[in-house]
């Protein structure tokens, strides 16, 4: 019965989307108590570990009941709009960040397609659309949530907002490109902008993932979603120590908490993403029901597993990462955007069209991998030269330049 | 189409263009501001909604294509109005991404996915970020004169609206264009007319979706314009660069002590 | 509400268009001129769309495209040439640039 009616795409989806919103706020907010737990974890301290479940049986349960206790003091604090703030887009900026990153999940392929009633033909896919533009969506929304940034710096009326604002907005526009030029390396090997077929392009007999395929590209990739999601070591827009926390300095209450959400969501999303392009999405090798094959709603639940376990993973990675790297220099950011990121990815772009011309329908797997990895060896090489070779001739790539005028020194009477 | 319903049509556009010039940003605040925006937007959408009634038999399909249709056309509508006759620029780029994104939905709704997120990312994207960038290191705060003065309302409006009209006013020539519905949006139109696209795998070609059409479209039988159009950006892209590395000095007569960047200058101390 | 026909989106891509102009003869800031342009624009790119629609090809569709690229390229020249004038005159104001008035 029930079975019956999920078997239409689009009640599926709407319960998928029920389902998801609740994982996925749920994971938002336990990832900030995951993150408050790595954090002590890296400095060697405990981390919050006082709030239980509202006293219950008397165990504290490591600080398990801390996201609802943060989540109640956000609802119940103050909400103070500054005197001189643009109102509307003041209000507006937050729900924009918030409401941009979460419709990223709906094109994210959860878990391969699904044969509920076991008839041996696929009914569903659990995923809530299967849009024939699914990358380029995600693109879209990425290009959409820098306004919240933008609009939310500029309304706060205050220097550091705008200077977070205006960091955020060059920021985001440049790794953009990267980005793009990363994904383009995914779309050329699949032939394909539909997210769930460039799974299945990487899995399956004769295939592997693009990570193994082109790992370079991936850490592109990953690297410039560190700066797309503006965190350490890329957080230059909200840097509480240069700026006060750059945009969100005059937020308080639910519209702080706001844009704190749409930042764990954005990292999910940006994460569910690298693994769907560059690492099989649901997909893990020689686990049976992790394969395009097996359709069974335990299967489902499997990969469904599988994908959170991917993106979990590199939460953890983010988080890592944070406390282990010192923040950029605005013009280091820059220049590693311009000079260093788009140049490789315009050669990684090059080098899987090359791949995918040599290849043509019937090249062994080996042969293919060791021509990615030719190609991406080539392309390391080649930046490494170049900038071995600016070196050389006096400019240097990155550090401050050497004609800033001098600082005088204090009582030089300059 | 009769010549009444023309006229009506005619008389439902001088309206728009009242609206707007009521709406236009004029020295003094006058409470005819929205009034006249609303009057100016719901004269068109009512215009378009008139057309409908009038043109197509109202025996054709109903579907929520329909509602979606007319509910993106005012979003449009109301946002652009709102692009040319705010008074703050950094609100007229922000209605400016409202019609951005009613468009895309629009092209969405014909089927043409490729084009309306390329138009998102493009559009909202890219383009809108940089205006938004250069309105806010120009103006923090406030509002210039120069923002709340149209310069020969009147006379624009009337210019506009009378291209309007002329457009618009085709269609009252019934031999102009067929008055029957539009062929519904499949998410693939075939790549030039007649002629099937030859996708790479025959296998895809039966699901063959818009992205595939489209690109299979720019990569054969437009090749040399797509080449074109690269060229064009690389030469925008120089010429861009080219122009703001330029030092100019200042004009005699400005200020030599105005900041570049007013950031910040209102902001009374506390 | 009746299904909409080509006539819809001429009438509505005048309507775009003619916001646009109306909005780049009025307006006095050199930003606001140039989204005008881009409303403009916008109202080409839906009927560009609706009338490939109509003859059941792509054509207009690809020709939407190149607009969209033409587009960039014209707002990455206009605001390098807006910043320029923003140098010179420590305003965006049209008027400002009224010295060849004959």
């Amino acid at each position: 019965m029930i079975i019956e009616w999920l078997k239409t795409q689009w009640h599926f989806s709407a319960v998928l989307t029920a389902v998801v919103a609740g994982v996925i706020l749920g994971l938002v907010a336990y990832a900030s108590l995951f993150e408050r737990k790595i954090a002590a974890w890296c400095q060697d301290r405990h981390g919050p570990n006082r709030v239980g479940f509202f006293g219950l049986f008397g165990w504290r349960l490591w600080g398990l009941g801390q996201p609802i206790a943060d989540g109640l003091k956000f609802f119940v604090k103050e909400d103070i709009v500054p005197a001189k703030v643009d109102k509307p887009l003041y209000v507006a900026a937050p729900a924009i960040c918030l409401i941009v990153a979460t419709m990223g999940f709906a094109v994210i392929p959860w878990g391969g397609v699904v044969d509920l009633d076991g008839d041996g033909q696929w009914d569903v896919r659990c995923q809530v659309a299967s849009l024939d533009i699914g990358l380029l969506y995600l693109l879209g929304l990425g290009a959409m949530g820098v306004y919240g940034v933008v609009l939310g710096g500029w309304a706060s009326n205050n220097k550091y907002s705008l200077y977070g604002a205006l960091r955020g907005t060059a920021q985001l526009l440049s790794y953009e490109i990267p980005i793009g030029l990363a994904i383009l390396v995914a779309v050329l090997m699949a032939g394909s902008v539909r997210l769930e077929e460039i799974i299945l392009a990487q899995v399956g007999e004769g295939n592997c993932w693009y990570a193994v395929k082109h790992p370079i590209a991936f850490l592109l990739l990953w690297a410039a979603m560190f700066a797309e999601t503006n965190r350490m070591p890329f957080d230059l827009p909200e840097a509480e120590q240069e700026l006060v926390s750059g945009y969100l300095t005059e937020y308080s209450s639910m519209k702080f908490s706001m844009f704190f959400m749409a930042e764990y969501t954005h990292m999910i999303v940006g994460t569910a993403f690298l693994a769907v392009l560059f690492l099989g999405g649901w997909h893990l090798p020689f686990i049976p029901w992790l394969q395009p094959e097996s359709t069974s709603i335990f299967a489902m639940l499997c990969k469904m597993a599988v994908m959170i376990g991917k993106v979990v993973f590199f939460m953890w990675l983010y988080m890592l990462v944070r406390w282990t790297l010192p923040r950029f220099r605005f013009d280091q950011l820059m220049r590693l955007a311009w000079q260093k990121m788009v140049p490789a990815g315009i050669g990684l772009a090059g080098v899987a069209a090359i791949v995918v011309y040599i290849r043509g329908s019937e090249m062994s797997l080996w042969r293919e991998v060791a021509l990615c990895w030719a190609g991406n060896v080539a392309v390391v090489v080649v930046a490494v030269l170049v900038s071995l070779l600016a070196r050389q001739r006096g400019d240097r790539v990155t550090g401050r330049q050497g004609n800033l005028p001098a600082v005088p020194a204090a009582g030089s009477g300059a | 189409m009769s010549p009444t319903v023309a006229y009506l049509l005619y008389a439902l556009f001088a309206l728009g263009g009242a609206g707007v010039y009521l709406a236009l940003p004029r020295s003094q605040a006058r409470p005819t501001h929205v009034a006249g925006l609303l009057l100016g937007a719901g004269a068109i959408v009512g215009g378009l909604m008139l057309l409908g009634t009038y043109v197509i038999a109202p025996s054709s399909t109903e579907s929520s294509t329909n509602f979606f249709f007319y509910l993106f056309s005012a979003i449009a509508l109301f946002a652009a109005a709102r692009v040319v006759t705010h008074p703050k620029p950094v609100y007229s780029a922000v209605y400016f991404v409202a019609v951005a994104v009613a468009v895309a939905a629009l092209v969405l709704l014909q089927g043409a996915e490729f084009l309306a997120i390329a138009l998102i990312i493009v559009y909202a994207g890219a383009i809108l970020v940089t205006y938004a960038f250069v309105i806010m290191l120009a103006q923090q705060t406030g509002v210039s004169v120069y923002d709340t003065r149209a310069r020969e309302p009147f006379a624009a409006v009337v210019l506009g609206f009378a291209a309007m009209a002329a457009i618009a006013g085709r269609i009252a020539d019934p031999n102009a264009l067929p008055a029957t519905a539009l062929a519904p949006a499949t998410a693939s139109l075939v790549a030039g007319a007649g002629e099937a696209p030859v996708t790479p795998d025959a296998g895809a070609e039966a699901q063959a979706g818009n992205t595939i059409s489209v690109g299979w479209s720019l990569m054969t039988k437009y090749v040399v314009v797509l080449e074109l159009a690269g060229v064009l950006l690389l030469v925008g892209l120089v010429g861009a660069i080219a122009l703001v590395k330029k030092k100019v000095p200042r004009d005699v007569g400005v200020d030599p002590e105005a900041p570049l960047g007013q950031i910040g200058k209102e902001v009374e101390p506390f | 509400m009746p299904d909409p026909a080509i006539y819809h989106y001429v009438v509505l891509g005048a309507a775009l268009f003619a916001l646009g102009l109306a909005g780049f003869m009025s307006r006095r800031n050199l930003i606001v001129m140039f989204l005008s342009t881009e409303v403009m624009f916008q109202g080409v790119v839906v009927n560009l769309v609706a009338f490939g629609r109509l003859h059941g090809h792509l054509e207009g569709q690809v020709f939407g495209l190149f607009l969209v690229v033409v587009a960039a390229v014209e707002a990455g020249l206009a605001l390098g040439l807006v910043i320029l004038l923003y140098r010179r005159k420590s305003s965006l104001d049209s008027e400002a640039w009224a010295a060849m008035r004959g």
